[in-house]
């Protein structure tokens, strides 16, 4: 991305504008104001001179309309007056008021800190036999709970029961003769999630370990074994909150477990409820 | 956004690909080893001019990628060539057609998947003349090509000197003869491991004793099954926890091959005649009273058919230890101690085995010879140590993961 705007002209007409402009973050001119209060990071803007720092919390709400526009425009007279701190007092204001004005609940809901919890139910494979071996019995439930404090990025833990495979076939030429077996896999996997979101898609990306179950019987012999795997996870998903404390969503992952160099691919429907907040 | 969108998503696919890039990759290079068009219509050479094309040789053109020598050994019904750099080495194969030597194949580097053809020749004015006579040739060269990256570059080998030769020196291959991460043709610690070793110029193997749940002894190395070793997902217990019928019913090593029995493997061991020693590690103590048996009766089979062969019983810790001292007259199974100096007396194995980092122990190497016992080093790997145990160690042996690196500084030693 550039940082060149792509219009000066408004830039040069708009004093309080450039001024944002200045600050480091910027990224397109598409985004003049947009970017400047919704950069995802933490930055830092030079105004007068004063090194104002702006939490992301703050820069993540919605100010594309006009009226922002406006309302910038009108503080424009009193900009290279006003010293340091009171420039800061009226940018905080000013995003205060913003955020009443436009933002929706949920949907840039960041702005408190809430606990979540995902409950899904989904339908899991192993990815190394997709073709060959598709198990319509898997399916898996997961809870996944999600701290999202004022900042994009959110930190929770994750459980699921998955069905990682489960087959039945023969081998008619063992030298034992024809010879049958009965094989399953569940993983319980505990992980340390976290979580961005954007546009209503999350991005879920996860580590930890999994407890996992082996049940096998073949030749008159059942075996029952269990092995912890280390276990990195990947999600991406889409979530939409219908109401202040309820959504659903759905959402694409993969585990792979380590060492047992299985991937278990799914897809899941979650409901959402934000049970905690202040 | 859709620029946002587009690098998030660009973002979950390198994070897919970086964790997908953590599991190794053990497809085996593809071996042109069934290319032989130049061979075709020639006649086998006999041992006698097997026995003189052996020998240390200079790398004319073709040095860059392998080094300045090149030792040539006949190596079962193949010759194996194994260079001074990289890890590199050739299996060759060779026939005769109206005074001309020919010799095709591949090479390849042990540590990587990098393989190609190679093709070779001795011109009858280049010593094939004497050599198919039985004569020892003034000059002996062999020119011919190889392909690296599609391309065919030139090399030429010249006669320098004998091969060195100790009948009393091991070079043993670990796991059967390669580990899977070796991209070898066969899985390790299988049959056809076992077959295939000779190529990599060893006379020694060690192998992976564990024992299945009804006590059937087993060659496997790992604790755990995984799918490092197997290709079966569901199979995620120890070898214990399963019977022997079980796991030969349906559970396959990465190249497809069955896990053999201990009878089997030393069987395997014994029908290949490069094979002098076969040492057994034992992954736990219970073990050792289950391969005793098995290990005296092959040692008699052996011993009736007239073939040199020793089996060692692997003692890699007191626990192991213990449990051997208990079998009665321990004495007449012959063993190979990793332990220190005072528990290897106690052994009385005949083999002591020490880890090759604690160096080269001249000391108590010329000890444990006194005792006319012998001493090998494992699991050494590295080129430049390997060069210094062999030229300057007093050891009898070395367990590897690259026995061709051993086997060149071995036979080329001056």
């Amino acid at each position: 991305m550039s940082f060149m705007p792509k219009n000066k002209e408004i830039l040069d007409k708009q004093n309080v504008i450039l001024s944002f402009l200045q600050m480091r973050f910027c990224e397109n001119y598409n985004y003049v104001i947009l970017n400047e209060v919704r950069c995802s990071r933490p930055c830092v803007a030079n105004l007068d001179g004063m090194n104002t720092g702006f939490s992301r919390s703050l820069c993540s709400l919605r100010m594309t309309n006009s009226k922002t526009l406006a309302l910038l425009r009108m503080k424009k007279s009193i900009f290279g007056r006003i010293n340091a701190i009171s420039t800061t007092l009226l940018i905080l204001v000013f995003l205060a008021l913003s955020t009443g004005l436009f933002s929706k609940p949920r949907s840039v809901g960041d702005s408190t800190f809430s606990f979540t919890a995902e409950l899904g139910l989904g339908y899991n494979t192993d990815l190394n036999s997709l073709l060959t071996e598709i198990q319509l019995q898997n399916f898996s439930p997961s809870l996944r709970i999600l701290w999202k404090p004022d900042h994009r990025l959110n930190i929770g833990l994750q459980t699921a029961r998955i069905n990682i495979m489960d087959i039945q076939k023969n081998e008619p030429h063992s030298e034992f003769g024809s010879a049958d077996i009965r094989a399953s896999l569940k993983g319980y996997p505990a992980l340390l999630i976290i979580n961005m979101n954007l546009y209503g898609i999350g991005i879920y990306g996860g580590l930890g370990t999994t407890y996992v179950t082996s049940a096998i019987e073949a030749i008159g012999t059942k075996v029952s074994v269990n092995n912890w795997y280390y276990t990195y996870y990947l999600g991406i998903g889409y979530n939409y909150f219908f109401s202040d404390s309820f959504g659903i969503g759905f959402e694409a992952d993969v585990y792979t477990f380590s060492l047992m160099q299985i991937r278990s691919g799914g897809l899941k429907l979650k409901l959402n409820y934000d049970f905690l907040n202040w | 956004m859709k620029i946002k969108l587009t690098i998030w998503l660009l973002l979950v696919l390198v994070m897919v690909m970086i964790l997908d890039s953590c599991n190794p990759d053990l497809t085996p290079p593809t071996i042109p080893i069934d290319e032989k068009k130049v061979l075709q219509g020639t006649k086998s050479l006999t041992s006698e001019a097997d026995v003189l094309i052996e020998g240390v040789y200079r790398i004319k053109p073709g040095g860059d990628e392998f080094g300045p020598l090149a030792v040539i050994k006949k190596t079962g019904d193949q010759f194996s060539v194994f260079f001074g750099k990289s890890i590199s080495y050739a299996i060759l194969y060779a026939g005769e057609k109206k005074g001309t030597v020919y010799f095709e194949g591949y090479w390849r580097f042990a540590q990587n998947s990098n393989t190609g053809s190679m093709s070779l020749t001795i011109d009858p004015t280049a010593g094939a003349s004497d050599v198919l006579s039985g004569k020892k040739p003034s000059v002996l060269i062999l020119t011919g090509t190889y392909k690296l990256y599609g391309v065919d570059k030139k090399i030429s080998l010249e006669y320098q000197r004998p091969i060195h030769i100790d009948t009393n020196y091991y070079i043993i291959s670990h796991r059967g003869g390669g580990r899977n991460i070796d991209r070898l043709p066969a899985s390790e610690n299988s049959v056809e491991m076992i077959k295939y070793s000779e190529r990599l110029g060893v006379n020694g193997i060690e192998i992976d004793v564990q024992l299945t749940k009804d006590s059937i002894p087993v060659i496997f190395h790992d604790e755990y099954m995984n799918k490092r070793l197997i290709n079966e997902d569901y199979f995620i217990g120890k070898v214990s926890d399963y019977t022997y019928a079980q796991l030969r019913a349906f559970v396959t090593l990465k190249n497809g091959e069955k896990i053999p029995t201990l009878e089997e493997a030393l069987k395997a061991a014994m029908d290949n005649n490069a094979i002098k020693l076969v040492w057994l590690d034992s992954k736990y103590p219970s073990v050792v009273r289950k391969i005793a048996p098995i290990q005296k009766k092959f040692l008699d089979q052996a011993k009736s058919k007239n073939r040199n062969i020793r089996v060692l019983i692997g003692i890699p810790d007191e626990d192991i230890l213990n449990a051997y001292l208990k079998i009665d007259n321990h004495k007449n199974y012959p063993a190979l101690c990793e332990l220190d100096s005072s528990l290897f007396v106690k052994s009385t194995a005949e083999v002591w085995a020490p880890r090759w980092s604690l160096g080269l122990q001249p000391d108590m190497v010329k000890s444990v010879h006194d005792q006319s016992k012998q001493a090998f080093v494992w699991t050494l790997d590295v080129p430049d140590f390997i060069h210094t145990f062999i030229k300057d160690g007093k050891f009898d042996g070395i367990l590897t993961n690259y026995p061709t690196q051993v086997a060149y500084e071995f036979y080329a030693k001056e």
